[in-house]
């Protein structure tokens, strides 16, 4: 490397340059366009709508907080606001929990550990609409699930997984955590990779045991992990929709009926988009309080 | 010390943790089987006492039936025009972007990413209603477009994330040389810096294909012409018409499956790759 010293700081110089310039900004239009045009224009326009009496079709006209008023009388509203309440609480908890210990077995190393990488995985892979066509095939009065419980001796009777109003929605939850329970085993999987392996060594060493190394340093080092998991878990279940639409149909009565579903309904069963767009709004600030609540405990414990 | 870290676990503690990595894996596959099972059995098999996991005279009908009769090749295509149009316009915009946010330091950068960051916490049918409007103004319902531009954007960030970190990963000196021999920053991505991040383009590229498949909601809300439908919403379409014709349900269902499945078993590495591990870091 006999190189001059002054060329080389030439070389940084120029392209310092080209790195500060405007360069930067023209490679991001199209992907500011994409997402302006489709994700926040229609985020803007959904507040915008709120206030009005939109039916989708025709002219709309202004009605204050004519909506949110009607909201706040609609029972129908409130029970698909506790249920999505109750689907994402006992998903998120499940899908950030169970996961865990999984991924901590198949980091250490226990035989056939990629065989079950795998087949853990594969549910997430599937369509959403075929493994819940697959669920409801299994959970149908005459399917397999009633038939072996029925054959063990634990009901006499068949039970209506989704149409008995205190099952459904547990049956909607059992799916989706059956469903993305890979997503969360390999959102940990990366988080260990990352981990110094001298840290196992250090807890073997000191003797400790295999609870206590993953109730002391891996629970604590995967922090940011449970973290990511969490919010995702969280968003991802408020917007549950194909597994009830498939399930339950938000049935029985309402039993299972979520915000998404009620969206949906109102707008494209009743057209009623302006009343849509309210209950809309309330999940997105919903949705937007929970992850700035769930961000700051985090930050706040570390 | 390889050898300690490979036998972590004593052989009891080993097994009952085989035992039950076991049976999850089977609580994991099992419906899945099951649906298989169910596509390869004749009318009166399906209910049969007791249920047969492997049916006892297999039968290749219910294929030839829905694929002859359903419009399931018409669904197929259109699940695969829609995907693949979608992966080209979702990475390639996102390469594009996450070379901006890697390698330069322009004005608003940070806000920029914040603000696409933000863009992964809305959930889609807080949204929607508006956009069905606005995509309907378009001309773009019943029309391929119109599920291929908008899951572009919805699925936009996620590779962003991985292509930005990939950029950011790679060495400077790549860029002081390229700028020396006169190479404009069009070249130096497409030219030098775009064939070092194969992998992390086919892990974004994999991730939106199988996402893009799977979503239901947003083409059950644009399509009304059934030559339009995707397969998941064409699935859902032929159950609704033939509620307890289990046999051909089943076999649509595993048909829809396949492709992904395939691509998932053929592809794992890039399921699995540490891209991810980038996004638990802080």
């Amino acid at each position: 490397m006999s190189e001059p010293v002054g060329r080389t700081a030439e070389r940084g110089r120029s392209w310092r340059r080209v790195r500060d310039s405007r360069w930067g900004w023209l490679f991001a239009v199209p992907a500011v366009g994409l997402i302006g045009g489709f994700v926040l224009y229609p985020a803007v326009n959904t507040l915008l709508f709120s206030f009005t009496d939109f039916n989708g079709l025709t002219p709309a006209s202004l009605v204050g907080l004519g909506q949110y008023a009607a909201l706040g009388a609609d029972g129908v509203f409130h029970r698909t606001l506790l249920n999505s309440l109750l689907i994402t609480g006992a998903v998120t908890v499940l899908l950030v929990c169970l996961p865990l210990p999984v991924a901590y077995w198949i980091h250490r190393g226990i035989p056939l550990r990629r065989f079950f990488r795998t087949m853990l995985y594969l549910p997430v892979v599937v369509p959403v609409i075929v493994s819940s066509v697959a669920w409801k095939w299994l959970l149908d009065d005459n399917g397999l699930i009633n038939y072996l419980l029925v054959a063990a001796g634990v009901t006499e009777r068949p039970i209506s997984w989704l149409s008995d109003p205190g099952w459904a929605v547990w049956s909607v939850i059992g799916v989706i955590v059956w469903r993305a329970f890979g997503i969360y085993l390999l959102i940990y999987l990366a988080g260990l990779a990352t981990m110094p392996e001298e840290h196992f060594e250090a807890a073997a060493i000191d003797g400790a045991g295999h609870v206590r190394t993953f109730a002391s340093i891996v629970v604590p080092r995967l922090r940011g992990s449970i973290v990511l998991s969490s919010v995702i878990a969280f968003v991802a279940a408020m917007r549950t929709f194909d597994e009830i639409y498939v399930l339950t149909e938000g049935g029985p009565v309402n039993a299972s009926k979520n915000t998404a579903y009620y969206i949906w309904e109102s707008a494209f069963s009743f057209f009623k988009f302006g009343y849509g767009s309210a209950m809309a709004v309330v999940l997105l600030l919903a949705v937007l309080a929970m992850v700035l609540i769930g961000l700051r405990l985090a930050r706040r414990s570390s | 010390m390889r050898g300690r870290t490979k036998q972590a676990f004593r052989p009891v503690p080993r097994i009952v943790i085989m035992v039950v990595l076991g049976i999850s894996s089977l609580v994991a596959i099992g419906p899945l089987v099951w649906l298989v099972s169910t596509s390869f059995k004749s009318r009166g098999d399906v209910f049969a006492v007791p249920p047969e996991l492997i049916p006892a005279d297999p039968t290749l009908d219910n294929y030839s039936h829905v694929w002859t009769q359903a419009d399931v090749q018409q669904y197929l295509a259109n699940s695969l025009l829609v995907s693949v149009g979608t992966v080209l316009l979702n990475v390639s915009t996102a390469a594009l972007l996450g070379f901006a946010l890697g390698r330069f330091r322009f004005k608003g950068r940070r806000l920029l990413f914040l603000l696409g960051l933000s863009t992964m916490i809305i959930p889609f049918p807080a949204i929607m209603l508006p956009l069905f409007v606005t995509v309907k103004q378009l001309g773009l319902t019943d029309n391929l477009l119109g599920i291929i531009i908008p899951t572009g954007a919805m699925t936009l960030w996620l590779s962003v994330y991985i292509l930005r970190e990939a950029f950011l990963g790679l060495p400077d000196e790549l860029e002081e040389a390229a700028v020396i021999d006169g190479c404009s920053p069009l070249r130096l991505l497409f030219q030098v810096m775009l064939p070092l991040v194969k992998a992390p383009l086919a892990t974004s590229a994999i991730l939106v294909f199988t996402l893009t498949w799977s979503e239901f909601l947003w083409p059950l809300v644009i399509m009304r012409d059934h030559s339009r439908f995707t397969i998941s919403v064409g699935l859902q379409y032929f159950m609704s018409t033939l509620t307890s014709n289990w046999h051909h349900i089943a076999a649509v269902a595993v048909i829809a499956s396949l492709p992904v499945v395939v691509v998932y078993l053929v592809l794992q590495r890039y399921f699995f790759s540490d891209v991810l591990a980038g996004s638990s870091k802080g």
